[in-house]
């Protein structure tokens, strides 16, 4: 389309004014504001009636956001010719401060510009809601991945180093208590022996605990009955183990990422559940896992999560499914006992079907 | 004399009335090591039965490493504590214990252990009655 006329021309320009999704916001070589479109209106509650000729940009703006600062004057925008893009505090009637993005260019003095300032703002508050989560999710993977990691290193150092050592320290307790020596000698040795031992099997179990070896060597499911056996023996509580569907292995992010969370359901159920009874399921449905920990203790309102605890636990059970991808349900009622279900979308090869963006592959 | 299993059973029943405790029990090693609450009075189930001590954690694992009494009060499951700290609390329902060593010869041989559902810190005179059956108990294992 083609404009003829001037009027035309100014018709069309006062209706893209109108419509446009942008706020725009007009002051005059002064500073004082002289236009805004019903987008500003929308956008900060005020009229224009309310503006125009009685407000000063410096009313509505409370500074443009820097890398030293939420919100500045310094090398105000408004001393510039243009400035294509950055961001700016405008202050609402109701007296609040929003950020939103915006560029400005000061007009010609010549036809008709009288040296104004144009002021385009966009609210991207969805945005940047959407960004922030984004980089939480992604730092929130990192920390888990590097805590695995480092528990990963800790465990061997503890199996294979200390644990190692130990076990030769023993065996030379052994060949030296063979040897003709005094009773009295002898049974002290006995008791370094003894001693020894049971700090062999600490250190065992403390490596154990942090990350079990057969996770990476054996596969999720043996490391969850291994898991299961020693939490029964732990806390007394009888715990009954399904497993349904093939065997296989899964990527190590899901084996993972399940093995804590039967973990850290386990643990809740055993802190908090008062129950002598836990079942575990583990289901391989080909094209999805499905892990449940059900137990039959006292329950609670899934609403008043916080009496219990900070919650944090469950937080972190869910972030780990839903970086996966996957969903986790909890069902919960006082004296019903409690039920934590997982599910995760595998392909054939065991690796999730979805990935969060973020998520390393490990 | 303290000599069989029903005469155990009966010590412990007895102190346990003489403190007005809620639970006591005594750990000690079976035949292969391991560790586990072997007698209890004031139980309310079995689940101690079937817990195994590990060494160094929990109650009963500091009194052995540490060769002293431990006591522990206002106990309450929080956020971000491991109970692998305190099973038989969470079995029993127990809020404050006092776990002392059983010695034979001048090793630690077994744990016994006192301990109450509702707040209460355990005075001189229920600690020294703990100590003096712990002794008896000891100079039992002793013999055999």
């Amino acid at each position: 389309m083609g404009f003829h006329m001037l009027d035309e021309t100014a018709a069309f320009l006062e209706t893209l004014f109108a419509h446009i999704t942008d706020a725009i916001l007009i002051v005059d070589a002064k500073g004082d504001v002289i236009g805004v479109n019903p987008a500003f209106e929308r956008m900060t509650g005020w009229s224009g009636a309310e503006l125009l000729g009685k407000k000063s940009l410096c009313e509505l703006c409370r500074g443009m956001a820097t890398c030293q600062e939420e919100a500045s004057c310094i090398d105000c925008f408004a001393s510039r010719l243009q400035t294509p893009s950055f961001q700016m505090h405008v202050v609402t009637k109701r007296g609040e401060e929003i950020a939103v993005a915006a560029s400005s260019t000061r007009l010609p003095l010549e036809a008709g510009g009288q040296g104004a300032l144009a002021v385009i703002l966009r609210d991207t508050s969805d945005m940047q809601r959407i960004e922030r989560e984004r980089h939480q999710r992604q730092l929130t993977n990192y920390v888990i991945q590097a805590q695995e990691e480092e528990r990963k290193r800790i465990s061997r150092d503890l199996h294979d180093g200390i644990g190692q050592a130990l076990y030769s320290i023993m065996v030379g307790l052994r060949v030296v208590n063979q040897l003709q020596i005094d009773e009295e000698i002898k049974h002290h040795l006995e008791e370094v022996q003894q001693l020894t031992a049971r700090t062999m099997e600490e250190v065992k179990s403390l490596s154990v605990e942090l990350r079990p070896s057969a996770l990476d060597d054996l596969g999720l499911v043996a490391a969850l009955r291994s898991y299961a056996k020693r939490f029964e023996q732990t806390f007394g509580i009888l715990t009954h183990i399904e497993i349904s569907g093939q065997r296989r292995r899964y990527h190590s992010t899901v084996e993972t990422a399940l093995y804590r969370i039967c973990q850290e359901a386990m643990t809740n159920a055993a802190k908090y559940a008062d129950t002598d009874q836990i079942t575990l399921r583990f289901v391989d449905r080909a094209d999805r896992v499905e892990l449940e920990v059900e137990d039959a203790g006292i329950g609670f309102d899934p609403t008043q999560l916080q009496i219990r605890g900070t919650g944090l636990g469950l937080f972190g059970m869910r972030e780990r499914v839903s970086l996966l991808g996957g969903t986790l349900t909890l069902t919960s009622a006082p004296q019903k006992g409690t039920k934590i279900h997982v599910e995760i979308l595998v392909d054939e090869k065991g690796g999730p079907r979805y990935v969060h963006p973020t998520a390393d592959r490990g | 004399m303290i000599r069989h299993q029903e005469q155990i059973q009966h010590a412990l029943d007895d102190l346990r009335a003489q403190v007005a405790a809620d639970f006591l029990a005594l750990a000690i090693p079976e035949p292969d090591g391991q560790m586990r609450w072997q007698y209890a009075s004031g139980n309310r189930n079995d689940r101690f039965k079937r817990i195994f001590l590990r060494p160094g954690k929990g109650i009963a694992g500091r009194v052995v490493s540490l060769g002293r009494p431990v006591a522990v009060e206002g106990m309450t499951p929080k956020a971000g504590d491991d109970p692998r700290d305190y099973p038989i609390l969470l079995a029993e329902g127990l809020c404050c214990a006092v776990g002392v060593p059983v010695l034979r010869g001048e090793r630690v041989h077994g744990v016994l252990l006192v301990a109450n559902r509702s707040e209460r810190i355990f005075a001189d005179a229920d600690v020294d009655a703990l100590l003096g059956l712990a002794e008896q108990l000891g100079s039992v294992y002793s013999e055999r």
